[in-house]
């Protein structure tokens, strides 16, 4: 894992290196609280941070159109304002721990689940939920067979990829605050 | 900073051979496998399945543009052809030819606009729906890419006019946040319907 960083801007190559490796650095004694990549985002407090610059907090939510959270003359003190947008991409992008809610309804010939409302991390791939109905239907072959055809539609149109997620697919497609999941065991909705 | 990988499967070789001493930093190392194919990660490609993505991309962006997928099912069969041969010759007349009866469908006007954005790290997305004119504002002001991008994603587009921490970027290009974002989906979405935004870190 000694490869080099994927991203370093040509301009300053000698400011990358330490946040990058922070992490990985095994130095004995050094900074035991510090936390480790996916969680330097956290909004508050970089406890004991190695870096000397303190980070300004850019999910402020709160200002208008006008004002960004770092002026033109903060950024030239500032002498590395990439890992800034840094931390603001990991506070944008941070996996959802939301929980959305799923009612899964079958179409044709496809048995019915009895429970028919599920509740289902925001940041969970789709492929969860067609995983959930194969092995609840007991449409799973033997291992190296790949079993029986499912085919599961969001609100009765479409079939969405595997790898998008639930919450994303809610969040477009909701139905009084449920995802409506269908699904048959022959194509629908051609 | 690699992204995360699948190195732990059996058989892969280990991960990422330190580079030559001195050798300039590779922006991304690739490994090359001829078996093992990963069938519980990756779909199978094949025309018919190539096909069905397809289809049912284009279905999900009507079904987001319109709160129905009725533009997209009431396609002939011939038109469905069409569109997606125009998608393999890469023949962008015989597309529009097709694709303007989706976002002109008679008795259909668009409400929504779908919008991926993407994190130019990792790969995740962001997906929504932006109504085509900015909800709450009085005389209904259409729909900006910077008020879209501001909705969507504040944390990294905390101001509707300038940009502060990230451009975005379509198609190669940086796009001016002033953009009327329908006019946008009519000229620059892309094949399957929608505006596939990446974001060039400031």
């Amino acid at each position: 894992m000694s490869s080099p960083p994927l991203f370093s801007t040509s301009a300053d190559p000698e400011l990358e290196p330490p946040s990058l490796q922070l992490p990985l650095a095994q130095i004995p004694g050094a900074a035991p609280q510090t936390p480790p990549p996916a969680q330097a985002a956290s909004p508050n407090e970089p406890p004991g941070s190695l870096t000397p610059v303190p980070l300004p907090e850019p999910d402020s939510e709160d200002d208008e159109a006008s004002a960004p959270p770092i002026t033109l003359s903060a950024s030239v003190v500032l002498t590395n304002i990439p890992r800034d947008s840094r931390v603001a991409l990991a506070n944008a992008f941070m996996p959802s721990t939301a929980k959305v809610t799923i009612r899964l309804l079958s179409i044709g010939s496809a048995p019915s689940l009895k429970k028919k409302v599920f509740t289902l991390t925001a940041s969970k791939k789709f492929s969860v939920v067609v995983n959930f109905l194969r092995k609840n239907l007991g449409l799973n072959g033997a291992p190296g067979d790949s079993g029986q055809s499912l085919f599961v539609y969001v609100n009765s149109t479409f079939a969405p990829s595997l790898d998008e997620e639930v919450g994303n697919l809610y969040r477009s497609f909701k139905r009084e605050n449920e995802l409506v999941v269908n699904y048959c065991l022959t194509p629908a909705f051609g | 900073m690699l992204p995360p990988t699948n190195h732990d499967r059996p058989g892969s070789p280990p991960l990422a051979a330190d580079p030559e001493p001195g050798a300039a930093p590779v922006p991304w190392i690739i490994t090359l496998r001829f078996a093992s194919y990963p069938h519980d990660l990756l779909t199978t490609l094949t025309p018919t399945s190539t096909h069905d993505a397809f289809i049912n991309s284009i279905k999900e962006a009507d079904f987001a543009r319109n709160g129905t997928a009725k533009a997209v099912m009431s396609l002939s069969p011939s038109d469905t052809r069409e569109l997606f041969a125009s998608l393999q010759d890469h023949d962008y007349d015989r597309f529009w030819g097709v694709t303007d009866k989706l976002l002109n469908h008679s008795g259909i006007t668009v409400k929504n606009i779908p919008i991926r954005v993407y994190n130019p790290e990792t790969g995740q997305v962001i997906q929504g729906s932006v109504p085509t004119r900015q909800p709450g504002t009085i005389r209904g002001d259409a729909q900006t890419l910077g008020t879209a991008l501001n909705s969507l994603v504040p944390i990294i587009f905390p101001s509707k006019r300038s940009v502060v921490l990230a451009r975005p970027v379509m198609h190669g290009i940086v796009l001016p946040l002033s953009a009327p974002l329908l006019e946008l989906m009519k000229e620059a979405m892309y094949p399957d319907g929608f505006l596939h935004i990446t974001l060039a870190m400031m």
